[in-house]
């Protein structure tokens, strides 16, 4: 802001000080917007024998000034002087004006926070240019990363906390708010209901225990997100039963106003605000409703307050995950606000006895139960309680029930509720006449006991916005309801980001979203039980004695609530929030940089390679390093598939176990509409291996709750139905479910994904393998996984060569499944993050590896011990197996992986130097892998690779052509005898053949070992030479595909003049 | 019940007071009647209720003794899956028992155990010894193949027969002693030539001669 004070020299022309300091206040009203007048603009030009253009100018400069002052907070004498010493001004001018400016600068000041606030003081600023990504155009493809700068400006709490003492009514409610509303982490715990232990299902096993039922009925409410719900985050399952849920909560909600009779009082009269909330929680409620939820715990209690001043409901879920109470001891239920109609069919429910699981019948009854118009009953009661104010509303349950039975359909729901709560005709007289009459017509809107003249949801909406419509307040409506902003558009469904009105500005944590949140609780060793306690909801010790009765009475099936006098197991709905304390002090030192990194800016970028050369497990508990990659993947993701290249590159060093889902997701390529796609599918369509998938689903990783929840098997079924009948030409084999569950378990609430993963899967690595007759295909793959293990292991070849240990006793489940049928989910995500960055030959590194890990033991084991130990896989460090085959797969030509039933389309300019296929029968008898042409040339070319090219022509032939730097040794000058004896060696005499090949072969232990003859002798002469090696345990022997003539085009041929 | 001994007596040059035979005994029958639950109660004495589904094939031991011989079990449970079928032979060839497992709450399972025997029958070994299992006895309630059915069948087929659980472990003893006491038995030492000729008695493909013919004429 340049001012020009030379201006101000005319101000020396003043006839008096008073004139001055009005000069100055017209300024400063011009900077309101207040013209001066033409009288006075006239006075001054005259004055200060000026033209009124000049004038006009003088009052902006002066204006500018006085802002500048204001606003950089320099008020007095001093830092005025200071603003101005950079003029050159006469000084006496200066001290006057300066005087003057100290003197009202003050009053500018308050007038100004009168008007308009006070504008915050800057204290410092700092900006950067980053892409930022326009989600909208994202569905059309042609996505486009515009260029924004970024501002983050840092201002002083100070200003803004004087600022607040002169506001209305409004914002004192919203200073309230802000102070006392926090967004937290927030835990529910109970138990679910146990079985007696002997109980099973028609199957002859142990019932699905209903810890895991509601395990899996939970994950739903993990996808709704609504502005006016809380999210669910996780579920949790502990000892006993017991259940952890979290979600997002806030410090504040409606109860706790309630009991504050200053705020309260200030709200009830803020028709504004209440009609914002009945809005935003009819919203909420509408929401539940399109997504078949009743919420059964509306109370004042469950309705929490942002700092922002916006209601979002809370524990909601409850009815709903425990499968309409079916799974818990207790009633989920506020009898308070419970509907009348409730009582009847809950009352049916408890003497139909032995609903032990929903049976078709009772499954009949529970969508009864699931009465979403007995929530339109209680958000009445919730409406009475809060415009009565009945702070403590204590009734007896036997009392609300038996008014309840008692009631008539016909009677009047609004009168009764008063009763029943105990307010009499005074307080309702007085109360009413108080209330804006729309609010009284809502609740008695609501409260009709016959639950079919009741409206719903919608029905109850559009009376509301009537209502408001008539006493001329439509426009308080919000009509932008609907989902929190999302902004990521990938696979074609929405990933929430960050986007969050609930957060306070400066706090980064929250940005990161309630997910990430919780994982990085999770991961500074957040512990529920622990949190409960710390609360005091569990009592720390339990004596034996008590412990005890309490089982017996459940175990007798006595467990209705009254029995159970144990903290422990009653229900208590209160949630508890969570610290988060400690990921906060764990995140301090890091600097706001670290939560906007830039992605173009590598410097920017915090090193991490001390942390990266640790262990994968390591890495993963670590909570700043998965607090930059969380960031690192979510900002590549956001901007998918602009930056896909640096997304697998980042993949290739290690996946946050948080973004695994997606990251894999797009290491298969799955393509973006595959929610359409999935859609299309008719999974209902009745398949010839239904049979098979049904008895394969609950024998499939039923360790892990998530897949064995009902949920769970019904999901893993579509996925598998899906891949079925999406795949015509390939069928299921047992073993697919396996292959499935890993992507199923980490899209769960996503089946498209886990269905495109598993079909890009299967193409890539395991093509044909699922096909009606895949023996070829099996059998090859086998074979060549034999050759791998004679060229990184000889001696285990050997030695499964001397037991006749073939492949195909052990590994068919290892390739078929990718390991996933042999290893428990945990160590599969290892496995396949790597598995995912290799080549579709790379999964046959990882059997070399595994092999190599257990080398001793298989080279001490005879036949039956072998196959014994595969059997049962003994523990196999997953980090060490992943070195390891990335160590094989680097140091293995690509040739000798090669595959006819790859399943890769072959290259149309198909050259001699490439690999073609070899029969199964040759393969077999061929105990090492063959090498192409093409992999010597790069072999020539690489210089670090070492090799060496064993040219076993006749001598004759060598010395009329030959290969540059091959050695010949001609087979029929080799003593095999000779070959196979070991020791020693120290004559060598040059031409003794068997000599120099042993020699040869010593002196380059670990160079890639080329047996070369030509084409019409390689299964006669260079297999039978390179077996012989292998057996004698050379490692790295392979024979050359095609002979010694393919190499006859190339730079490596000569021949003699 | 039976001690396992791993093969103690390997080299039989002391002359023990017992005689250990060796035996190659396979599973087969439809998938998810039992057979892996019954082979882990039989060398384990547990039950998994979510046993996992077998791929190609799993390979277990147990020894059981039979007045003073020692017979050791060589098992091969097999995947159930129709399409896995073609697997099969290559375990079935040279054992000298099977049993063929069916679900008694299962009518389809009962029939595919005739065709399994059907083939074992024309296919396997002439002197196999072949048991019938209806598995999950303890589903009696839900019973669809009755005892008579099965028994007049196995009868007329000469097969042992039982009806077991494996998760109460009802009579799974007892259908592995009883096709032990039925193997003919003999010396270790002879054992130990039969299983060098055959190595351990499984035969991967028809690949093995090939082979061997390969690297035999490679010599010179
Ligand atoms: N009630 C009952 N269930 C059993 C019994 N035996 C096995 N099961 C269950 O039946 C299911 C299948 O058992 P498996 O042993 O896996 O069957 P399988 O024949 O090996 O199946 P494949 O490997 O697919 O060929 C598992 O869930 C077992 O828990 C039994 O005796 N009684
Ligand atoms: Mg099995």
């Amino acid at each position: 802001m340049d001012i020009q004070f030379d201006l101000f020299e005319h101000l020396i022309k003043s006839p008096s000080k008073d004139f001055l300091n009005q000069i100055l206040l017209e300024s400063f009203n011009q900077t309101e917007g207040s013209k001066p007048s033409n009288n006075f603009l006239n006075q001054l030009s005259q004055s200060l024998e000026i033209d009124q253009t000049t004038s006009e100018s003088l009052l902006t400069e002066l204006g500018k000034l006085i802002r500048k002052l204001l606003f950089e907070s320099c008020t007095d004498l001093q830092q005025i002087q200071n603003v101005l010493a950079t003029s050159s001004l006469q000084p006496n001018l200066k001290n006057l004006l300066s005087k003057l400016l100290a003197e009202r600068l003050a009053q500018f000041k308050s007038k100004l926070i009168n008007e308009e606030g006070m504008v915050p003081k800057l204290l410092d600023f700092d900006w950067r240019i980053d892409i930022k990504m326009d989600s909208n155009l994202s569905d059309s493809g042609s996505k486009s990363g515009q260029q924004a700068c970024i501002l983050h400006l840092k201002t002083d709490e100070n200003s803004k906390e004087r600022s607040r003492s002169i506001m209305d009514i409004g914002d004192i409610i919203k200073q309230q708010f802000k102070k006392r509303s926090q967004k937290q982490l927030g835990l529910l715990s109970f138990c679910a209901r146990l079985y007696p232990n002997d109980k099973c299902g028609s199957n002859g096993l142990p019932l699905t225990p209903n810890s895991i039922r509601i395990y899996g009925k939970f994950q739903y409410l993990k996808t709704l997100n609504n502005r006016n719900l809380c999210r669910y985050v996780d579920i949790q399952r502990g000892q006993n039963e017991r259940l952890f849920v979290l979600s997002e909560y806030f410090s504040l909600n409606l109860q706790d106003l309630l009991n504050d009779t200053y705020i309260y009082n200030l709200i009830i009269t803020n028709t504004n605000l209440l009609v914002k909330w009945i809005d935003q929680i009819l919203n909420g409620f509408l929401y539940l409703n399109d997504h078949m939820i009743t919420n059964r715990l509306v109370s004042l209690k469950n309705i929490c307050i942002s700092p922002e001043g916006n209601v979002l409901m809370t524990n909601y879920g409850l009815f709903y995950m425990s499968e309409n109470s079916h799974c818990v001891n207790f009633p989920v239920v506020n009898f308070e606000s419970l509907a009348p109609e409730c009582y009847l069919l809950d009352y049916l429910r408890e003497n139909d006895t032995n609903l032990e699981q929903p049976t078709s019948n009772s499954e009949l009854l529970n969508t009864d139960l699931n009465n979403p118009k007995s929530d339109v009953w209680a958000f009445g009661c919730i409406l009475v309680q809060f415009f009565f104010g009945l702070k403590n509303l204590k009734i007896n349950q036997e009392y609300i029930i038996e008014r309840n039975l008692n009631l008539d359909v016909n009677s009047n729901g609004y009168e009764f509720i008063l009763d029943l709560y105990g307010i009499d005709e005074n307080k309702k007289n007085l109360i009413e006449q108080k209330t804006r009459s729309i609010f009284i017509k809502l609740i008695k809107k609501c409260l009709i006991v016959d639950a079919l003249k009741r409206p719903d949801f919608k029905e109850l909406y559009e009376y509301f916005s009537e209502c408001l419509i008539e006493e001329n307040l439509g426009s308080l409506l919000n009509h932008n309801l609907g989902t929190k902003t999302e902004n990521l558009n990938l696979f074609s469904n929405k990933i929430r980001f960050c986007d969050d009105d609930t957060i306070q500005e400066e706090d980064f944590l929250w940005r990161r979203g309630v997910n990430e949140v919780y994982y990085l609780w999770k991961l500074a060793a957040g512990d529920c039980l622990q949190t409960l306690k710390t609360n005091g909801r569990l009592k720390t010790t339990l004596r034996p004695i008590h412990k005890f009765s309490i089982y017996t009475e459940v175990e007798n099936g006595y467990e209705h609530g009254k029995l159970i006098h144990d903290e422990e197991l009653r229900f208590n709905d209160e949630i508890v929030p969570v610290s988060l304390d400690q990921i906060r002090n764990r995140l301090n030192s890091l600097t706001k940089k670290a939560f906007f990194p830039l992605l173009e800016f590598k410097q920017d970028q915090v090193s991490m390679e001390n942390i990266q050369q640790q262990p994968v497990n390591i890495r993963e508990l670590d909570i700043e390093y998965q607090f930059y990659r969380m960031i690192l993947f979510s900002r590549y993701l956001t901007s998918y598939p602009f930056k896909r290249d640096d997304l697998i590159k980042e993949c290739s060093v290690d996946i946050p176990p948080f973004y695994r889902n997606l990251a894999w997701a797009v290491l298969l390529d799955v393509s973006s509409n595959i929610s359409e796609i999935y859609a299309s599918i008719n999974k209902e369509q009745i398949t010839s291996t239904d049979r098979q998938i049904d008895v394969d689903i609950p024998r499939c990783h039923q360790y892990e709750p998530l897949m064995a929840t009902p949920q769970g098997h019904i999901k893993l079924k579509r996925v598998l139905k899906s891949w079925v009948i999406s795949n015509p030409n390939l069928v299921y084999w047992q073993g697919l479910d396996s292959l499935c569950a890993p992507f199923l378990y980490l899209n769960f609430n996503r089946e498209e994904i886990a269905y495109g993963c598993l079909t890009n899967f299967v193409k890539k690595y395991a093509a044909n393998f699922f096909l009606k007759d895949n023996s070829a295909v099996i059998h090859e793959y086998l074979a060549v996984f034999s050759h791998l293990i004679s060229f990184n292991e000889p001696e285990l070849a050997s030695h499964f060569e001397s037991i006749d240990f073939r492949p195909d006793l052990y590994a068919i489940p290892w390739f078929l499944t990718m390991f996933a049928h042999v290893f428990p989910l945990y160590k599969i995500f290892h496995l396949w993050d790597c598995l995912l960055v290799g080549s579709s030959s790379f999964p046959l590194c990882i059997g070399v590896a595994i092999l190599k890990q257990l080398r001793n033991i298989l080279l001490n084991s005879d036949f039956n011990e072998c196959i014994l130990f595969f059997s049962e896989l003994p523990e196999i460090n997953i980090e060490k197996c992943v070195k390891d085959s990335v160590n094989i797969f680097k140091n293995t030509p690509e040739s000798c992986m090669y595959r006819e039933h790859s399943g890769n389309e072959s290259k149309l300019e198909e050259s001699l130097l490439d690999m073609t296929p070899v029969s199964l029968d040759k393969m077999r008898a061929e105990l090492a892998p063959r090498i192409s042409g093409r992999d010597i040339l790069s072999l020539v070319e690489n210089k670090e690779n070492n090799y060496i090219l064993i040219d076993i022509r006749s001598s004759s032939e060598y010395s009329n052509e030959f290969i540059t730097n091959s050695k010949n040794i001609p087979y029929e000058a080799i003593n095999f005898q000779k070959l196979s004896q070991t020791g020693s060696l120290s004559s060598l005499n040059e031409n003794d053949m068997t000599l120099s090949l042993i020699h040869l072969l010593n002196k380059n232990k670990n160079s890639i070992k080329i047996v070369m003859s030509c084409e019409e002798s390689i299964d006669s002469e260079a297999v039978d030479l390179a077996n012989r090696l292998v057996k004698l345990k050379y490692s790295r022997v392979c024979v050359l595909h095609k002979g010694f003539e393919i190499l006859k085009p190339t730079i490596l041929y000569q021949r003699k003049a | 019940m039976s001690s396992q001994t791993r093969s103690g007596s390997g080299g039989g040059g002391t002359a023990s007071a017992s005689r250990t035979c060796q035996f190659k005994l396979v599973l087969l029958g439809e998938s998810s009647v039992g057979k892996s639950s019954l082979v882990l109660r039989f060398v384990k004495g547990q039950f998994h209720e979510f046993q996992e589904s077998t791929i190609g094939a799993a390979f277990l031991t147990q020894t059981v003794q039979i007045d003073d011989t020692t017979v050791k079990f060589e098992i091969w449970d097999t995947a159930g899956q129709e399409r896995y079928h073609s697997l099969a032979p290559m375990y079935y060839r040279g054992a000298q028992a099977a049993i063929v497992v069916y679900d008694i709450s299962n009518k389809e399972s009962f029939h595919k155990a005739q065709t399994w025997v059907k083939e074992l029958q024309r296919q396997a070994s002439p002197n196999i010894v072949i048991a019938l299992a209806g598995n999950k006895l303890d589903l009696a309630n839900k019973r669809a193949v009755s005892y008579e059915e099965a028994k007049q069948y196995a009868d007329e087929h000469s097969l042992l027969f039982m009806e077991t659980s494996a998760k109460t472990a009802a009579n799974v003893m007892d259908i592995f002693t009883s096709i032990a006491k039925k193997l003919p038995k003999s010396d270790v030492n002879e054992q130990a030539s039969r299983q060098s000729q055959n190595r351990s008695g499984v035969n991967v493909g028809g690949a093995n001669q090939n082979q061997q013919g390969t690297s035999g004429c490679a010599c010179k």
